[in-house]
């Protein structure tokens, strides 16, 4: 069964083509819903908010998308545990919205500020290496324990919160379903491979009851096998080297696994 | 200490502020009647830094700086306003301009200090300050709008009416911060 899943594009998205064609690889039905629509929570099994900006982030990243009337229907979908993935900009409007981490009166309790660290200040477009950790979210457990490369393209992208309980569930795990590391797995904290300084490492942070996920690397970027780099080091960048054919170059990448368990997700939600 | 200030805005009308106000009509009827943002720099120890190094501190191509004038501050003072100060809680606003003053040889100010700064006017019937407390902090995805606490430091208050007043609002923002 496939799953039914909105694809949200607010004013300045500019990731929704690669990641509708990703989710459809999956074997999703997508439907993109334009700035304006009616977003109908009942319609759909699942929601992706696409990387770009929104509203050229003006006043901070994601901060005016998540005042849209479409964050109602996303909270609605959100109490009915469906899936919900924000990428890059779309990680943005679920944390300036509440929904990541979510918690009481969905306050917000996270931010997404201006990355960080020794030579890492401003926008940054590179590869770098994630691991799936145990978390919360249960639609990426099947992926626990595997790394992969995938592309960052962001300036703001270090989770940072005041708030103790936060900061525990990110570095604890239960909050955190993607970490930043190097190429052997160790955690890139503070090193050549952490992009942005971001509290225990987080690539991505989900809600409490794991069904939402902010996500700040690209991995429709990385979807393919062809655009793997052919100097990435570890197992991506061997099979990508000795992909020869124009056939072996379109077989999925790193990425794709990622978007299969979320269609795997938003399918079972309507069986 | 001689000391001196200036405000930077936009010389068209300001897409974010536009934007921002927009966004905040839809939250309720405590919504702002205006929004205006621009940049506070202030500096002390040298009388001529804002003169000198006018490109440093902005772009006169699209924006304008109004300087602090003791009998009225930056000008206009309009009722029912209340200013937000925001300042991120990483990097620092004044190493930018630290370094293109160094860049072109220019001497440094003994201080310097500078903050974001969103000018909101409360609509009839609402007070300043909780038009200011409602538009400025993210509570909820329907609750404020211009500060989010976790990456922002935030002051709220009436126009400074000195520069002493000004570089306190700054400096204890820039504690905060750090």
């Amino acid at each position: 069964m496939s799953g039914r899943i909105a694809l949200l594009r607010f004013p300045g998205v500019n990731c929704e083509a690669e990641t509708a064609l990703v989710l459809e690889r999956a074997g999703a039905r997508v439907d993109w819903i334009q700035f304006g629509d009616v977003l109908d929570p009942d319609d759909y099994d699942g929601f992706v908010l696409p990387g770009g900006f929104s509203y050229e982030d003006r006043v901070r990243a994601g901060a005016v998308a998540s005042r849209s009337e479409w964050m109602r229907a996303l909270e609605t979908a959100d109490e009915a545990g469906k899936p919900i993935l924000g990428i890059c900009n779309g990680a943005q409007v679920l944390v300036e919205s509440g929904i990541v981490p979510g918690g009481p009166a969905r306050a917000v309790r996270l931010a997404l500020a201006a990355n960080g660290g020794e030579g890492r200040g401003g926008y940054l477009c590179r590869w770098v290496h994630v691991e799936v950790t145990l978390s919360a979210c249960p639609w990426l457990r099947s992926l626990d324990g595997t790394r992969w490369p995938v592309p960052v393209a962001h300036g703001e992208g270090r989770f940072t919160s005041l708030d103790p309980e936060v900061i525990a569930g990110i570095e604890t795990g239960s909050l955190c379903p993607l970490r930043y590391v190097d190429p052997e797995g160790k955690l890139a904290s503070g090193g050549p491979w952490d992009p942005n300084g971001a509290v225990g490492s987080a690539a991505a942070v989900c809600n409490e009851r794991g069904n939402a996920v902010a996500l700040m690397p690209h991995p429709e970027r990385a979807a393919w096998l062809r655009q793997v780099p052919e100097g990435a080091p570890g197992e991506w960048g061997a099979r990508r080297r000795s992909a020869r054919t124009a056939a072996a170059l379109e077989a999925p990448g790193p990425g794709q696994a990622l978007f299969d368990a979320f269609v795997h997700a938003a399918s079972g939600v309507r069986v | 200490m001689i000391s001196d200030a200036l405000y930077v805005t936009l010389r068209v009308p300001d897409p974010s502020a536009l934007t921002a106000l927009a966004a905040l009509r839809l939250m309720g009827p405590k919504a702002p009647v205006r929004l205006e943002r621009g940049r506070v720099w202030w500096v002390s120890g040298d009388p001529g830094a804002f003169e000198s190094s006018q490109g440093v501190w902005f772009n006169p191509n699209k924006e304008r700086g109004l300087r602090w004038n003791a009998a009225g501050g930056f000008g206009e003072r309009r009722e029912r306003e209340r200013w937000v100060f925001v300042r991120d809680r990483s990097g620092s606003p004044e190493a930018g301009a630290l370094r293109s003053m160094r860049e072109r040889g220019l001497p440094e100010p003994l201080g310097l200090l500078s903050a974001t700064v969103w000018r909101l006017q409360a609509p009839e019937g609402v007070s300043p300050d909780e038009a200011a407390q409602a538009a400025s902090v993210v509570r909820s995805a329907f609750q404020g709008l211009l500060v989010n606490r976790h990456s922002q430091a935030h002051r709220v208050g009436p126009a400074p009416a000195s520069l002493t007043e000004l570089e306190q609002v700054l400096s204890e923002l820039k504690r905060e911060a750090s």
